[in-house]
């Protein structure tokens, strides 16, 4: 039988996987979009209650972070522009740096989220909190919050929650692209999927310069 | 088995590991198998949502006094809500897009494929997960907030448990709605990149049929429309297991900002519905009038213009709730203008049919209906528009009938019209004319029935989602009509089931290329379309409704449209 | 392949980064500055969607994409725009 692989992967159209690439991104963005709307609409409603609650956030925790995000961008860049000369060491090299400061990120987010939790500022399911140790957040009684705090802190803990995700998901790409490098199946002539990988990290970048100063800067 | 590009789809594969039976569909990225398989299930699901409609429309035969009872209070919210789901998310969301665009959109730009083919496929899994998802739900909890998750009540509404077991089915099914949101959107994405990128030489533009028009403007609506709803629905089931606050008054929230974020998405999804049909509809009766469509430019603009003027308007569904005057009055004022493209459309249709030598056709007859009852769905649409009726007729079943006008008496008679129209080209077989005819007729007279008595019931004061009435002559009678009309108009729906099974297990095989004598590419090319759909590449040279060019063609026995080159 | 020719020096994605630190620092000292809401949201969101204008132009390649990739940006940003609009003709004029 002759065998028939499909016609479209025979001519590559990397314009065009470009194209669709970024009508995907502008989904993650609506996405956020939705978010951001939320955001907006309540902290409009509830202007004090949002600036008392975001002043338990940490303005220089929150600039370093923008700053290693940044940073993370640039080697980015490097990476892809490095392969696309032909140096697969040093585009693998960096790539791994993107990655490490992705993770640096996270983990400072996560001393972030976890001195909130002390504070019990945190999640918490709905089951915990029908067993009677619900945080203050929530419990209804003497200790609730003002509901613009419950609000601000469900949308911070979503928001950067689901941003945080995304940058889980970005730095697993980032390992699988690396292999595929030091497999060879990724190299100069065919660098597509880290320039992918690289357009979805400087999105997820995009998204957080605007999460920052909205939690960090004019609350 | 032996394949070879140049046989018929059904029998060559694009990959050679699977072969045979089931698996050589499932994993078939081939735009055509896939197209045949969202028919397969759409079409099952509409199924049992239309028997779901009927026993609804028989609990609503006698009035509560007369103890006529066929399910329980309880259940009907369920049923409502179960009908919306499978109708909406799983059949004319994905609808003609997923059915007749998969297949013919390539065909109709002379492209081999879709842009990402594997993606494709994608789409189809994260369907069938999706819905399988939501028959699980269903099966296992149901849910009885509307399809619309209405908060508080979706976030307060308690879970079953099941043996024991807690299991949150408001929140699974959202889930599921929400894996279905993404099956719509790589579609969208993949249909963008398809109809910028892979035109045949010479298919400029303004030669594109207008299906795939029309399939155009529908992709950017599910990519830019969709991703909002599905975090929104998301945004439901965090609330309904985390301590935040998101729309539920207690905890701060508004709810009618969850039904602004719904409506975002959910507007534009009527237009996502209705486009394709449209679509469907300028290429049936051009070819039955046997005459250039009217005003062809207007018709393509048209279709972006309700995409991009569709976004504006969501909240005019949310006039009753609460949000601000200045808020009602603007979305009112917008909702007027979408009247505008959508007439063009309609005066366009009609102006095509004057003079036209018209074939009536089982796709020419569902056409004309679809023009005729998307003529009233449009206009009633209108009364709800226009904020001082609409605070009389909101949450009637006047509104009830609306959408049924729109969404069931336009997009899904448009597409059933489109499977009739291109069931020959797909399969290979033809179905039986007279049955077909008998089928419509039956749908088209039980439509009516069930549905014009509604707009008047409406009108009168029924409330929508109602599990009864007081007995009063005026509701007695028209609730009793619009019962008959549903079983007139079930009837019609399992002839034409009937029809198609019929055709594809018994019905005469034929090659014939262009059974209506159609002038747009698809039909230029081998009946049923071979695995990369033409022969050679192909090269346009007319517009796509030139049928004096065509006619040419014909008796010069050169391939109309495309020349090979 | 990428049909178009682009320099690959380093020298502009690392002007774009100076570019990028240099209105992080600035946005959070003006935060500092005291004025009241609007001005200060105002300020924020300006440095913020330059910044984001940066990313998108330079470390996203949109520099050197055709013009379709900046019409598909043009469409999703009036979208967005209409949204946040369009909620808001409700949201500014609730009478509570
Ligand atoms: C034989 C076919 C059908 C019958 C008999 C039928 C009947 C009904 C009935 C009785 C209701 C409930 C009205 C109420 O109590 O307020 C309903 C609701 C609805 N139907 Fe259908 N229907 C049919 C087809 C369709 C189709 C084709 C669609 C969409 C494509 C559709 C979409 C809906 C929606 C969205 C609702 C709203 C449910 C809600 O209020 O949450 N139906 N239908
Ligand atoms: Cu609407």
């Amino acid at each position: 039988m002759s065998d028939i692989t499909h016609p479209i992967e025979h001519h590559r159209d990397d314009e065009g996987t470009r194209l669709g690439f970024w009508l995907f991104l502008y989904t993650e963005l609506f996405l956020f979009a939705a978010f951001f709307l939320v955001y907006s609409v309540y902290r409009s409603s509830h202007l004090e209650d949002f600036k008392l609650a975001a002043e338990s956030l940490n303005t220089g925790i929150g600039t370093v972070n923008t700053i290693i995000l940044l940073t993370s961008s640039l080697t980015m860049v490097l990476s892809l522009d490095a392969l696309k000369k032909g140096s697969v060491k040093l585009a693998k090299t960096l790539l791994l740096v993107t990655f490490a400061l992705g993770m640096a990120f996270l983990v400072i987010k996560g001393f972030e989220w976890s001195a909130k939790f002390e504070h019990h500022l945190f999640l918490q399911t709905a089951k915990g909190i029908a067993a009677g140790h619900g945080s203050p957040l929530l419990t209804p009684g003497s200790e609730m919050l003002p509901v613009g705090q419950v609000l601000f802190f469900g949308l911070y803990f979503i928001m950067t929650g689901t941003h945080a995700l995304h940058i889980i998901i970005g730095a697993i790409w980032m390992l699988i692209v690396f292999f595929w490098m030091s497999k060879g199946s990724v190299n100069q002539d065919n660098h597509g999927v880290l320039e992918r990988c690289g357009l979805y990290w400087h999105l997820v970048d995009v998204i957080w310069i605007f999460l920052f100063p909205l939690y960090y800067l004019v609350a | 088995m032996e394949t070879s590009p140049s046989q018929s789809y059904l029998n060559s594969h694009t990959s050679p590991k699977w072969t045979g039976g089931f698996m050589s569909w499932f994993m078939s990225t081939d735009h055509k198998r896939i197209g045949v398989m969202y028919a397969v299930a759409m079409f099952s699901f509409f199924f049992v949502a239309v028997l779901l409609g009927f026993v609804m429309k028989l609990q609503k035969m006698y009035p509560a006094s007369s103890g006529w009872e066929i399910i329980p209070v309880e259940l009907y919210g369920s049923f409502f809500t179960l009908h919306a789901i499978i109708m909406i998310f799983l059949f004319i969301v994905p609808g003609a897009p997923a059915v007749l665009g998969n297949f013919f959109l390539p065909l109709q730009i002379g492209a081999k494929d879709v842009a990402f083919p594997r993606v494709n496929l994608l789409s189809f899994w994260l369907y069938l997960l999706g819905a399988i998802m939501a028959v699980v739900g269903i099966l296992l909890g149901g849910a009885d907030t509307g399809w619309t998750f209405t908060p508080p009540y979706s976030i307060n509404t308690k879970t079953i448990s099941i043996f024991g077991v807690v299991f949150d089915s408001i929140s699974w099914m959202l889930t599921a709605a929400f894996i279905l949101g993404w099956g719509t959107i790589l579609t969208g994405i993949n249909f963008i990149v398809t109809i910028h990128r892979m035109r045949a030489k010479g298919m400029g533009y303004f030669k594109m049929p207008l299906f795939t028009w029309s399939i155009y403007a529908t992709s950017w609506l599910q990519v830019l429309a969709t991703p909002v709803v599905g975090i929104t629905l998301l945004m439901i089931v965090i609330e309904r297991i985390m301590p935040v606050g998101f729309f539920d008054p207690s905890k701060g929230g508004d709810p009618i900002l969850f039904q602004h974020l719904f409506w975002i998405y959910s507007h534009p999804a009527v237009y996502i519905m209705i486009l394709p049909s449209m679509g469907l509809v300028s290429e049936i009766i051009p070819t039955n009038s046997q005459k250039p469509i009217f005003g062809y430019k207007s018709i393509a603009i048209a279709s972006c213009s309700i995409a991009g003027v569709g976004y504006l308007l969501w909240a005019h569904h949310m006039f009753t709730t609460g949000m601000s005057d200045f808020a009602a009055i603007l979305f009112s004022f917008l909702t007027f203008f979408v009247a505008i493209p959508t007439a063009i459309k309609t005066f366009n249709w009609t102006a095509t049919l004057y003079k036209g030598s018209i074939t009536l056709t089982p796709a020419m007859l569902f056409a004309l209906a679809f023009i005729f009852n998307f003529s009233i769905g449009g206009l009633t649409g209108m009364f709800l528009g226009s904020l001082s009726t609409d605070i009389h007729l909101h949450d009637t079943a006047f509104v009830v009938a609306h959408f049924h006008y729109t969404m069931f008496g336009g997009a899904a008679f448009g597409l059933i019209g489109g499977v009739f129209h291109y069931f020959p080209k797909m399969f290979g077989k033809m179905y039986s004319m007279k049955w077909a005819k008998a089928a419509f007729a039956f749908m088209f007279i039980g439509f009516n029935a069930l549905y014009f008595p509604m707009l008047v019931l409406g009108y009168y004061g029924m409330p929508r989602r109602y599990h009864t009435y007081p007995d009063m002559p005026i509701f007695n009678d028209l609730q009793m009509a619009s019962t008959l009309g549903s079983w007139i108009l079930v009837t019609g729906v399992i002839m034409v089931f009937g029809v198609w099974i019929h055709a594809l297990i018994k019905g005469k095989q034929t090659t014939e290329i262009n059974p209506w004598n159609s002038s747009t590419l698809e039909w230029q090319t081998a009946t049923p379309p071979t695995l990369f759909n033409f022969e050679e590449d192909v090269e346009i040279t007319r517009d796509p409704y030139d049928y004096e060019a065509f006619r040419g063609e014909v008796k010069a026995g050169t391939s109309a449209g495309a020349k090979n080159v | 392949m990428t049909t178009h020719e682009q320099s690959l020096s380093p020298r502009t994605p690392i002007m774009v980064f100076g570019a990028l630190i240099i209105l992080t620092i600035a946005t959070v000292l003006l935060s500092g500055l005291d004025v009241g809401n609007t001005g200060a949201l105002l300020i924020a969101m300006s440095v913020a969607s330059i910044k984001a204008a940066l990313v998108l132009y330079f470390f996203m390649h949109l520099n050197h994409e055709p013009l379709i990739f900046k019409l598909f940006l043009g469409v999703a940003f009036f979208t967005l725009l209409a949204i946040f609009v369009l909620t808001f003709s409700d949201y500014s004029f609730r009478v509570i």
